[in-house]
């Protein structure tokens, strides 16, 4: 039986329950101004907080696209690297200690590395945390790794200008391009490494600090680095990459590089996502993505075995004659295509830094020159359009000595009488063409100038290409038409020339030179094809079959005899311009080229020789004709063209091992 | 049919009186003046629990559901978790995967190179035969 329990006085509990219920409203009342505060008054800051610590926005860099020529080997592409820092925030008081241990990892001097982090250190106000780990690759690289000119080389210690106190690195760079292999290795060193601690009897905040240490002592960001693996060839055309101010890491800054700098670099994913606390995505909170496009693989026009050929057979001239620059442009004047294009000196695009930037230079596309009589088959070909002479027609060639409005002109070193047209190029009259000219008329020679293309670049896309140098003929000084008439007076690049042989190999059509034969998606399936384009008929069919034989002569029987070429039918014309510095002719001084088709009836190849500064005797018939020879000569049997003339004696030919033209090899065989 | 625990269930129908029977004091229990248990006072303690019984019920059912929530939240938050590790793994092993095959290109391309820097060789194309040229 229970007993009954000792009631209270009701008014007792009224005030129990009253001061209770008052606690309660009390408390309440607490955590509702506390709620409001937070979610009301403090909402706006409080919801950025969360934000920035919450959300990440990761960038994706794309990768860069490949250059390969026109068979597909790779000329330019682009190899995975990993720039290595260290974290400040773990080095602090035990820089001397991490030194040692992470220097032979790095392959560098412990000392220098700890004076380098001491440096960074110093510049550093109060540490942050693991600031590095959170910064973004890209925010991370724009602050601490200024790319200059030229890389140096992976295993050397970056030195690079140290952030100001104001940025607060925390981080800093101490290797650059590090393999990812290497990079591994050096991991998985750091994962064993116990850094001095006895690591069989830890406190836990020891095994944190190891954790730490063996997790952050270093740690990489991807980068990328440009390799080209054939060096100096093609180097003009390739040109070369660095400090990227685009937002991705390679940027061009010269030649294809630069000028498709747009299509190779391809566009950088945004990925806007929130992240745990440990700093780890959550890839279920993916907001907004755009998806990372890796760069276009281009595909060029130019044969590679051609053009070390070119590269060859110009660097044989370069040591002999030891001119200021010798260059070579390769056209298939069908299509427009530049099948080589080589320009010496050259440089290597690895470490353009380590050359002289005059090396950088193209000389086919960005210099001008006043050429000579290479520029005679021009004006040739706009008399016989124009059917004011013949090719048989005699023209008096004055002996070598005429004098015209009180200026006089000479054929050097010769004195012809009567010479047909045709002769008239082969042995390159000077008077007679200045006669030719003067039948031509001012206007007719620079109209047919102007339709050739010679005012303007020929558009190619490569940067600083020269459009030329032609007066109005308003501006033409009276005996100007006998100087424009013979190559003077006027400045032509290498290509326009080229471009202008070409319309004549080509019966009149002017084409634009191709330089991109495609661009393809990253994946390597096509996306653009680049076909021929013409520009405009510049001369009728008839004229060029007629130029064209005249220019034979000038190697059966001109002064181009060098060039010829056996089995096969070559038409050139030579040039030896005296050079001038813009008022006078400096003397001694020559640019010495030879342009020419082969083979001659119908041309397949329009091959452009130029030295530049020779030597004073030196002329384009006895320097660039043979180079124009030996580069003839392997150029039809690498591009499987047949001979067109009497099989000559047996002499050697040289061959590459991946000469694409085998199969006609075994033609010309028999 | 379930009745309200603070509905009163006399005989009295009429919603006006049973306004004043619950607000007017006088009409109020005695054993609230006299604190006595009220349990004597309306009836056995039995029929009491029962009419409570029906919304405890439908509490523990709502406070079950929110548990059941919540914890279903936590085992989805936890599997989406472990879906962007693996997310993050792949992707991980997908950049290495194109590292490993671009360093395979350069390495590639610079054999090519390699072997395209060798000497030229010196043949007489016109004494060669034909099967000659199958160059392995």
């Amino acid at each position: 039986m229970s007993t009954p329990r000792p009631r209270q006085p009701t008014g007792a509990r009224c005030l129990r329950l009253n001061l209770l219920l008052g606690l309660l409203f009390a408390l309440l009342t607490v955590v509702e101004w506390r709620l409001v505060h937070l979610q009301i008054l403090r909402h706006a800051e409080l919801e950025e907080k969360a934000e920035d610590y919450q959300h990440t926005t990761r960038t994706e860099q794309s990768w860069r696209g490949q250059i390969q020529d026109a068979s597909g080997r790779r000329l330019a592409l682009t190899v995975p690297v990993k720039d290595v820092f260290a974290d400040l925030s773990v080095w602090t008081n035990r820089v001397e200690l991490l030194a040692s241990i992470v220097a032979p990892l790095l392959g560098t001097n412990a000392a220098s590395l700890a004076q380098r982090v001491h440096q960074s250190l110093q510049g550093r106000n109060p540490p942050t945390a693991t600031d590095a780990r959170r910064t973004s690759a890209g925010d991370l690289l724009g602050k601490l790794r200024p790319q200059p000119v030229g890389s140096p080389p992976a295993d050397s210690l970056v030195s690079l200008d140290l952030p100001t106190a104001e940025a607060q690195p925390a981080a800093v760079l101490l290797m650059r391009g590090v393999a990812p292999a290497t990079w591994t290795s050096i991991q998985e060193a750091l994962a064993r490494e116990t850094f001095g601690l006895h690591t069989n009897r830890l406190s836990s905040r020891q095994r944190a600090l190891l954790k730490s240490l063996r997790r952050w002592t270093l740690f990489a960001l991807d980068d990328q680095r440009r390799y080209y693996p054939y060096g100096e060839s093609l180097a003009q055309v390739l040109g070369f990459v660095g400090t990227a101010t685009n937002g991705h890491l390679l940027q061009g800054k010269w030649g294809l590089e630069a000028s498709l700098d747009g299509l190779l670099a391809g566009q950088n994913g945004v990925c806007a996502s929130s992240q745990d606390a440990a700093g780890n995505e959550l890839a279920f909170c993916r907001t907004t993505e755009l998806p990372v496009r890796d760069g276009a693989r281009v595909v060029l026009t130019v044969d590679l075995t051609l053009q070390q050929v070119v590269e060859q057979a110009l660097a044989k001239v370069v040591a002999r004659y030891h001119p200021t620059n010798a260059s070579c442009v390769i056209v298939k004047p069908s299509t427009g295509e530049v099948l080589a294009l080589a320009s010496l000196p050259a440089f290597s695009p690895q470490l353009p830094g380590a050359s002289p930037p005059a090396g950088w230079r193209n000389h086919v596309i960005s210099d001008r020159y006043e050429v000579g009589s290479v520029f005679k088959v021009i004006t040739l070909a706009a008399a016989l359009d124009r059917g004011v002479v013949t090719l048989e027609e005699p023209i008096f060639c004055e002996h070598g000595h005429w004098t015209y409005l009180k200026s006089t002109l000479r054929d050097d070193d010769h004195h012809y009488g009567y010479l047909s047209v045709e002769d008239c190029l082969a042995k390159s009259s000077n008077i007679g063409f200045a006669k030719i000219g003067l039948r031509v008329g001012a206007n007719a020679l620079y109209n047919s100038i102007l339709q050739f293309g010679f005012d303007r670049p020929t558009r190619l896309p490569l940067p600083y290409e020269t459009g030329g140098f032609i007066r109005r003929p308003a501006d033409w000084p009276p005996t100007s038409i006998t100087r424009v008439a013979i190559g003077h007076e006027l400045a032509v690049s290498q290509l326009q020339l080229a471009m202008a042989y070409a319309a004549i190999a080509n019966g009149g059509v002017l084409m634009r030179p191709l330089l991109v034969k495609q661009l393809n998606h990253a994946d390597g399936s096509l996306w653009i094809k680049c076909g021929p384009q013409p520009v405009r008929r510049v001369v009728t069919p008839e004229t060029t079959r007629l130029v064209r034989e005249a220019m034979r002569a000038v190697v059966e029987h001109g002064t181009g005899q060098l060039a010829a070429l056996p089995g096969y039918s070559v038409a050139g014309k030579t040039g030896t311009a005296q050079k001038s510095d813009g008022h006078r002719i400096i003397p001694g001084h020559f640019y010495c080229s030879f342009v020419g088709l082969v083979p001659a009836d119908k041309p397949e190849l329009v091959i452009a020789v130029a030295v530049d500064d020779p030597g004073n005797t030196a002329y384009g018939g006895t320097v660039a004709a043979p180079v124009f020879r030996e580069i003839a000569e392997h150029a039809v049997v690498l591009l499987g063209i047949h001979p067109d003339q009497a099989p000559v004696p047996s002499r050697p030919l040289v061959l590459t091992r991946d000469a694409p033209a085998a199969p006609s090899l075994v033609a010309l065989a028999h | 049919m379930i009745s309200h625990p603070f509905q009163h269930t006399g005989p009295t129908s009429n919603p006006e009186s049973q306004y004043y029977h619950w607000n007017d004091p006088d009409l109020a229990p005695d054993y609230l003046d006299r604190g006595e248990d009220q349990s004597n006072a309306d009836g056995p303690p039995a029929r009491q629990s029962q009419r409570f019984l029906p919304w405890v019920c439908v509490a523990l059912a709502l406070f079950a559901m929110v548990v059941f929530s919540v914890v279903r939240e936590i085992q989805h938050n936890r599997e989406l978790y472990r879906m962007s590790q693996e997310v993050s793994v792949a992707e991980t092993q997908r950049r290495q995967c194109l590292e490993a095959l671009r360093m395979a290109e350069a390495r590639e391309a610079s054999l090519q190179a390699e072997l395209q820097g060798r000497p030229f060789l010196t043949r007489n194309v016109q004494v060669m035969p034909a099967n000659a040229l199958k160059l392995n």
